[in-house]
């Protein structure tokens, strides 16, 4: 008996390290789109897409002004658990972007950013 | 009986579970990929697509006309909608895509005048569609419509938006 125990015992050892190791890795956010770099106009809705862990979970995307940190923007979306992407749309409040200038959308998950892109909100008229 | 016939079974048990969840995992980004093993992924599933069709659907018409032969009035309510195949049957269909219209900046760079989710649903014989409600530019002229997953362009189409006097 001792000695069954002894051979599983570091099967199951290492089993528990590997899941552990596994879930420490999965902790990548990505954006895909937007991209650094893109200009939307100031009446544009934006959508966002990108990955995540596949434990699910709900997180918020928003965007804010660089400059004056002010939230423009702020919309709660899921991870789908089984593939990890996530999909969501901001809208553009009452067609009319309130600040213009440099914006960071990111992405929170309980509390914490786990991922950003920069982009820009110019008025095309002006 | 030795211990090792007991562990036996189990470690095949436990292997074919492993290569089981293998075999779907391998749809998908698996949960310890990596961002570049994600991105490389995504390119690769925007790469297996091959849209069949684009439409628009202006206010609030029943029936939508095919995009590119159908003029868009500025700020009106549209819906634009894509239909596609995977090519590649070992990669799923992507679940989403962000349609932007895109125009240009008065230096000629690119400027998003509109941007939106659209979720893919299937339809019969391998074709999915993907549909999303936006606006279009508030100015007349030549916008591209494309469809972007993660960051890459599956298809693009040139639209005209034209004056009110077009009405």
């Amino acid at each position: 008996m001792h000695s069954r125990v002894s051979r599983v015992m570091p099967l199951l050892v290492a089993l528990g390290l590997s899941a552990t190791a596994t879930t420490a890795r999965a902790q990548t956010w990505t954006i895909g789109n937007p991209t650094t770099g893109n200009e939307y106009t100031n009446t544009s809705d934006i959508g966002v897409d990108g990955t995540g862990p596949t434990d699910g979970g709900a997180i918020t995307i928003r965007i804010k002004n660089e400059s004056t940190l002010h939230i423009m923007q702020s919309v709660s979306t899921t991870v789908d658990p089984d593939t990890g992407n996530w999909l969501e749309t901001l809208e553009a409040p009452n067609d009319q972007w309130p600040e213009l200038g440099n914006a960071i959308i990111e992405v929170m998950k309980s509390g914490t950013r786990v991922a950003w892109v920069r982009v820009k909100i110019i008025d095309p008229s002006q | 009986m030795l211990p090792s016939t007991h562990i036996l079974p189990a470690c095949l048990i436990l292997a074919a579970v492993v290569l089981s969840g293998c075999s779907d995992n391998s749809l998908y980004p698996p949960p310890e990929a990596t961002v570049e093993e994600r991105a490389s992924h995504a390119k690769r599933m925007s790469e297996a697509v091959e849209v069949l069709a684009w439409e628009v659907g202006r206010g609030d018409e029943a029936s939508p006309s095919p995009l590119g032969a159908t003029k868009i009035l500025p700020g009106e309510k549209i819906r634009l909608t894509g239909r596609f195949r995977a090519t590649d049957s070992s990669l799923p269909a992507p679940p989403g895509v962000i349609i932007n219209i895109v125009g240009r900046n008065k230096n000629g760079g690119q400027l998003i005048f509109n941007s939106a989710s659209a979720k893919v649903t299937p339809l019969e014989h391998g074709v999915y569609e993907f549909s999303a409600e936006t606006k279009a530019p508030a100015v007349a002229g030549m916008y591209t419509v494309e469809a972007n997953y993660q960051g890459n362009i599956i298809d693009e189409q040139t639209v005209a938006v034209g004056s009110l006097r077009d009405k």
